[in-house]
């Protein structure tokens, strides 16, 4: 025996601010973004627009870190040899 | 519910290109549940999207709700909701996520709208599946999510194209209980069907086309409540149904072939009055679909 009950809740009328055509146009450019990167949707919709994510940050940290080394080179070449 | 006309039609015609869509309608649709009914190609569709200002009249003048489509679309279309007759949901987003997004695009607050999504969802009936992608769901219950949408945003009115569409009768009566219930709770609805038991199952104003004529418009009576009688005869089809029609029913002939509207209690009689009159050796007399599709059957057998 139970004694939950399952409410009927109806239809609620909403009496509250509403954004129009800026809210509307705030929420395609929230929209397209999530569509781009694939979030809320299918695992295999993801792997597309992450992958991408990925080679461009790879490449980018591959590139400051080659920076650095090189930095750090040339600081310990003008350290030890002396102008 | 006010008693205010919610639609005010006057001298509207529309044209795509030669083939004329409307034809000088002169029509008020008043608040409540309104069913649009004609056959397929009436002009039913092209009716909505002049009431949702996504098309203008060739000629006359529409008001809904005080505004001008035309003139006043944004207005117009944020009080209105609209569930059109076609497969439009993305497959590859979840129930609450698209519908959610819809409330959005009405100028509904993001935290609200995600609110109103899980409350509208449940009451279509699809509270258990609102996390699923769309592409996973039946025909029914896409046909859910196309009227939670459209409803999402609590508009003044809601235009429904074809709800019952592809769904197999037991959905079919779930959506018309929820057509029902959307009446009760004071929303305007103009549902747009060519299944007259639909209409009279739901609806409490009825506005008929054929072929781009209005027909009627005026409360669900008449014929809408008794269907049609289809007829088959041996000879003088023809001047069997021209009788009958100046008896005040409506006929139409396909060969052999009537059907006869409306079919209440004084139609048989005068079918098999008039068919001896005419001696055109009654073969078979059944009661037929209340579809408009068999009413206004042309002679060629396609319908209008």
């Amino acid at each position: 025996m139970t004694d939950q009950v399952i409410y009927d809740r109806g239809y609620r009328t909403y009496e509250g601010p509403r954004t129009g055509p800026k809210g509307a146009r705030r929420a395609v450019y929230r929209e397209g973004i999530r569509r781009v990167l694939g979030l809320g949707r299918k695992a295999r919709l993801k792997v597309f627009p992450w992958a991408l994510i990925s080679i461009a940050l790879i490449a980018a940290a591959v590139f400051i870190g080659v920076h650095w080394a090189i930095g750090n080179i040339e600081e310990s070449l003008r350290e030890g040899v002396p102008t | 519910m006010g008693q205010d006309n919610i639609v005010t039609i006057a001298g509207l015609t529309h044209d795509y290109g030669e083939v004329v869509a409307l034809r000088n309608l002169d029509l008020q649709i008043p608040s409540g549940v309104t069913g649009l009914v004609g056959a397929n190609g009436a002009g039913k569709t092209t009716m909505l999207r002049l009431l949702l200002g996504l098309l203008h009249p060739s000629s006359g003048s529409i008001e809904v709700m005080g505004h001008d489509p035309k003139t006043n679309p944004l207005q117009v279309r944020a009080q209105m909701g609209y569930m059109p007759e076609g497969s439009c949901l993305p497959q590859d987003q979840t129930a609450a996520d698209f519908v959610a997004y819809a409330a959005q695009l009405a100028g509904i607050p993001p935290s609200e709208a995600r609110r109103r999504s899980s409350e509208t969802l449940f009451l279509v009936g699809l509270e258990e599946e609102r996390f699923r992608f769309l592409g996973d769901f039946s025909t029914g219950m896409q046909q859910r999510v196309k009227l939670a949408q459209a409803i999402v945003h609590d508009p003044d009115l809601l235009l429904l194209d074809e709800p019952a569409s592809g769904l197999d009768p037991a959905g079919r009566n779930q959506m018309l209980r929820l057509i029902r219930r959307l009446g009760e709770f004071d929303i305007n609805v103009i549902v747009s069907s060519h299944v007259l038991t639909d209409i009279e199952e739901t609806c409490s104003w009825v506005v008929m086309l054929d072929a781009g004529d209005l027909l009627r418009s005026g409360p669900l009576q008449g014929f809408e409540r008794h269907g049609t009688v289809q007829v088959e005869v041996l000879v003088n089809a023809d001047r069997l149904a021209e009788r009958l029609t100046n008896r005040g029913f409506m006929v139409s002939v396909d060969d052999r072939r009537l059907v006869v509207g409306p079919g209440d209690e004084r139609v048989e009689a005068a079918i098999v009055a008039e068919a001896a009159a005419v001696e055109s050796g009654l073969l078979r007399m059944v009661r037929g679909s209340a579809s408009l599709e068999d009413l206004f059957l042309r002679p060629n057998g396609e319908s209008p």
